[in-house]
């Protein structure tokens, strides 16, 4: 403790505190913009780092990570679209503020979960880091499993509509997700004898032909989204925003931080989980859906944390739990910096310095956003159809750099009419980018169960940690039952 | 929520869109059962997408069944978007959006990043309602521009910004 108070102390130097500074502000920016994403960030940017020593190189790496999270969340506000898969869950409810003219508050608020968030998780990490990451290790491909059943689960339950109607489209999300070689086999699979289609549907086209496009036209057919969005006067959080989501920003921030450890458990569950979490609570504002910070707090402070702490079994373990994480790792790497078991105590200054940049670089972003946030909610007074293009323009230029093909933007042209039909069928698209998301990682970590249990299906039910989930699925379906069918009386009379 | 205009108005989407992932469902149930679902002992390509697959179609039509027999079609659990407002049949917007795509993905490879992307940026202009010579310019430019700052400062030196020879 003392040590990482030490290099907070030895951090405050102005050359850190810049780079400190400019890794956020990068990262803010790519995050607004939908598409390059932090993990193309970082590697375009990984040179920039090469004249710098492992501390500031870390400092500056770390900063545009947990940057782009932060910005990712103002387009998922703002105009519906993600930036990053994690903004699928804030923009739920997000959206729905800025459409009420409440842009403002709903960018603060998710700004100053996300510090709190932040804050948390590096206290935590300072503390916990190895031996959480130990007990994460025991955690078998079955809990895994188990887990990511879970996150399925929280998927369906949050997704706007109706119950069946999210379920059958999760379905048919993770098929799309299984479009590509097999993991398993190393056979094509749903790719329809395109070689492009060897590498799978990446996550943009999808994502940007289904809400940007599909969004966008539905938009301009119905007249759904205001010409103009009401002047805000004020763009701060009141008494009551803080009060309706200081509880959640809690748990979210623990419960980001608990998933975020689990190699493999991606920023969007913890998102998932965080917002599932809420729906066991009363919301103070608005019913979560409708306009709920709730539905703000509780997945920003999650992804947010779970970003960091997904650092921890990078330096406890030397496992990447994400792809982003792996980049950076590439970066310590080439600082001649192998993290692993010995990482913190061979490299004490660094772990000290990264967990001071955590603390200080949360606060930069702070600083950064809350006067911004009237700034990006005043966009919204542009009329529509003049921001049009340029939404299509980003979301092209997005699409188009992730992996410089051409086959991508038709993709995309392809996913703007399968999400048009979806808006004329009156279907949201939220549940098929979910199930896109977490259907390739179930499918791989049931296969390795079935595997590790030779074809044992009963390894689920005797896994805790999949037990353990299992029941809480039922628990929460027959809830759900309950609450349905104890609604539906009562409407009866 | 707008009123329901009629019976068959708000019958149609409810019916056809458990119809519709029931049929996507099984194309790719189809298109499943040309893979393996087992290799020797080890689980296949086709076996998840199989169960998937069956999933969708168990589940549509379940749905499709429950959507026949609501009789209220404004009861909100038959409509999956009730606070949405129902889309207008309007051909210059979708028209316009996926004709900037279009353009964009035929163009980029002759005209370049920034050119293409002004281009795309005319077209989704057209298509968002603008009709004057001078929006429609100043919309392209805009999109020329946005995309140049973006090439510039954020896309890898090799980006191709401009056409081929420049």
């Amino acid at each position: 403790m003392t040590g990482w108070m030490g290099e907070l102390a030895s951090i405050l130097t102005f050359h850190n505190l810049a780079l400190c500074f400019s890794g956020a502000l990068l990262g803010t920016i790519t995050g607004v913009l939908p598409g390059i994403g932090p993990a193309a960030t970082l590697a375009l940017l990984l040179p920039l780092t090469y004249t710098l020593d492992p501390a500031g190189a870390l400092i500056m790496l770390s900063a545009i990570y947990y940057g782009a999270q932060y910005g990712s969340s103002t387009t998922a506000i703002l105009l519906n679209l993600p930036g990053e898969t994690s903004g699928i869950v804030t923009a739920l409810d997000g959206h729905r503020l800025a459409l009420a003219g409440r842009a403002g508050p709903a960018i603060a608020i998710a700004a100053l979960s996300s510090l709190f968030a932040g804050l948390f998780c590096a206290v935590f990490i300072a503390f916990a880091a190895g031996p959480i990451a130990e007990v994460s290790l025991l955690i078998s491909p079955a809990g895994l499993a188990g887990m990511i059943a879970l996150g399925l689960f929280a998927a369906a339950v949050i997704a706007p509509g109706p119950p069946l109607a999210a379920i059958t489209l999760i379905l048919l999300g993770a098929c799309l997700g299984l479009v590509g070689t097999d993991s398993g086999g190393g056979l094509p699979r749903f790719t329809l004898g395109l070689t492009d289609l060897r590498d799978g549907i990446g996550f943009m086209p999808l994502v940007m032909g289904l809400f940007a496009i599909a969004e966008l036209i539905r938009s301009l057919e119905t007249g759904g989204r205001p010409e103009r969005i009401a002047p805000v006067r004020w763009p701060w959080p009141t008494r009551a925003d803080f009060a309706a989501s200081w509880a959640p920003t809690l748990r979210g921030a623990a419960i980001g931080t608990m998933l975020g450890v689990i190699p493999g458990v991606s920023t969007v569950m913890s998102s998932l989980a965080a917002r599932g979490a809420e729906r066991a609570f009363e919301t103070r504002d608005a019913p979560l859906g409708q306009g709920a910070m709730a539905g703000v707090a509780a997945p920003e402070a999650a992804n947010n944390a779970s970003a960091q702490s997904a650092l921890v079994p990078l330096l406890t373990l030397g496992i990447p739990g994400n792809p982003v994480i792996a980049v950076l790792a590439g970066a310590l790497m080439i600082q001649g910096i192998a993290p692993g078991p010995s990482f913190i105590s061979a490299n004490p200054d660094l772990f000290g310095a990264l967990i001071a940049s955590l603390v200080v670089g949360n606060v930069i972003l702070v600083v950064l956003n809350l006067p911004l946030a009237g700034i990006w909610a005043s966009l919204l007074r542009i009329p529509f159809r003049k921001l049009v293009p340029l939404i299509l323009v980003f979301a092209l230029i997005g699409v188009h750099s992730v992996r410089s093909s051409l086959f991508d933007v038709w993709l995309m042209l392809g996913f703007g009419v399968f999400g048009w039909i979806l808006v004329r069928l009156r279907l949201e698209p939220t549940p098929i980018v979910l199930g896109f998301v977490l259907g390739p990682a179930f499918e791989e970590y049931l296969r390795r169960t079935l595997l590790f249990s030779r074809g044992d299906p009963s390894v689920f039910l005797t896994d805790p940690v999949s037990l353990a989930c299992l029941i809480v699925i039922a628990l929460g379906a027959t809830a759900l039952i309950y609450r349905h069918r104890r609604r539906s009386l009562a409407q009866r009379g | 929520m707008r009123a329901p205009s009629s019976f068959s108005q708000q019958l149609t989407p409810r019916i056809l869109a458990p119809v519709f992932t029931a049929a996507l469902g099984v194309a790719l149930f189809l298109l499943s059962l040309t893979q393996p679902a087992w290799l020797d002992d080890r689980i296949g390509p086709g076996l998840f997408a199989r169960w998937l697959s069956a999933g969708v179609i168990a589940l549509s039509t379940t749905w499709f069944a429950v959507a026949l027999m609501r009789r209220d079609p404004a009861d909100s659990d038959a409509d999956p978007l009730p606070s949405r407002a129902e889309p207008r049949p309007s051909p210059r917007a979708g028209a316009g959006l996926l004709g900037g795509v279009a353009a964009f993905a035929l163009t980029m490879p002759m005209l370049g990043l920034v050119a293409a992307s002004a281009l795309a940026a005319l077209v989704a202009s057209w298509g968002a309602g603008d009709r004057g010579l001078g929006a429609l310019t100043l919309s392209g430019l805009a999109g020329g521009a946005a995309a140049l700052a973006v090439g510039l400062s954020l896309l890898p030196p090799g980006a191709r910004l401009w056409p081929p020879g420049l």
